[in-house]
């Protein structure tokens, strides 16, 4: 075990030697940005995270629903023309109207 | 004139509900916090541990119960220690500690480290390049557990309990895995010396 003692004492002084690097310029701002988005996040009920995250959901599946719906002669007639014809029109319609 | 407030008034601060006031904790304790995490963390992984442990800090906050700027320390040092031993236990899950077989230079090290080098011999190798290589291989051997206990107890100098304090884990603990960690030690060395 004596050599090993001796590698161990090496090992050491190089251990004891090791210097911290500086951190880059934008570290503190990005630990502070989490800090920041914990807190909110403590702060805010969890009913209206859920609402703010449910929103692009919602919009997305009445989106598809509204497309899908022009695309099948299902819908009455009415509603089948002018504005809804557009999918674009649809979209924009369905993430506004939520 | 206004004075710098204390440790223990930002922390109240910021319990209280003012979350920018954890910047001044941030820039009061991040070179004491990057000099722990450089001791044990290869360099490009320094900045991300120490991010980590500052945002694991601000959520163990209502949990800190000291009251001295040394309680304080010591609490810090303990999330940063965990930070680092996470670190290598992940490092170690995904496999992803490299570890190439020694070069002749460095197996020439270890020997001569191991043999009768003279006083100034052995302050001149242990400035060679050979050193830190050598270190990061042996250290890459062991497991997580027991390098973290080698680095505390036989690296560091830190005594077995404080070692235990630190890891949160037993003193029996420490000292088992101090012994066991040094045999193997003994064993890859012994391995390179008869090559």
């Amino acid at each position: 075990m004596k050599g090993t003692e001796r590698i161990l004492q090496a090992f050491r002084r190089v251990y004891l030697s090791r210097q911290a690097p500086e951190p880059s310029p934008y570290w503190q701002a990005n630990v502070m940005r989490e800090i920041n988005r914990l807190a909110y996040e403590e702060e805010t009920p969890w009913w209206d995270t859920l609402f703010w995250r449910l929103v692009p959901v919602l919009a997305t599946i009445l989106v598809f629903l509204s497309v899908a719906a022009i695309k099948t002669p299902l819908l009455p007639q009415e509603l089948s023309s002018g504005l809804f014809q557009d999918p674009l029109m649809v979209s924009f319609i369905s993430i506004f109207g939520v | 004139m206004g004075s710098e407030p204390s440790d223990a008034e930002v922390i109240n601060e910021v319990l209280q509900g003012r979350p920018e006031r954890f910047q001044i904790l941030l820039e009061r304790y991040q070179p004491y916090i990057f000099s722990i995490l450089a001791k044990h963390l290869p360099p490009q992984n320094i900045e991300e541990i120490a991010h980590e442990t500052f945002v694991q800090i601000y959520l163990s906050l209502p949990k800190f119960k000291g009251e001295s700027p040394e309680e304080w320390k010591g609490w810090i040092s303990k999330i940063a220690l965990r930070a680092a031993y996470s670190f290598w236990r992940e490092q170690y899950r995904r496999r992803e500690v490299q570890l190439d077989a020694l070069t002749q230079e460095q197996r020439e090290w270890v020997k001569e480290v191991m043999g009768r080098a003279s006083k100034d011999r052995f302050d001149e190798l242990t400035r060679q390049e050979e050193a830190a290589q050598v270190l990061e291989w042996a250290m890459g051997k062991l497991s997580p557990k027991d390098r973290m206990v080698l680095e505390l107890t036989a690296l560091e100098g830190y005594s077995v309990k404080e070692a235990a304090d630190m890891l949160g884990w037993s003193t029996a603990n420490v000292k088992v895995r101090s012994m066991r960690a040094k045999r193997k030690l003994n064993r890859i060395l012994k391995e390179i010396m008869e090559a």
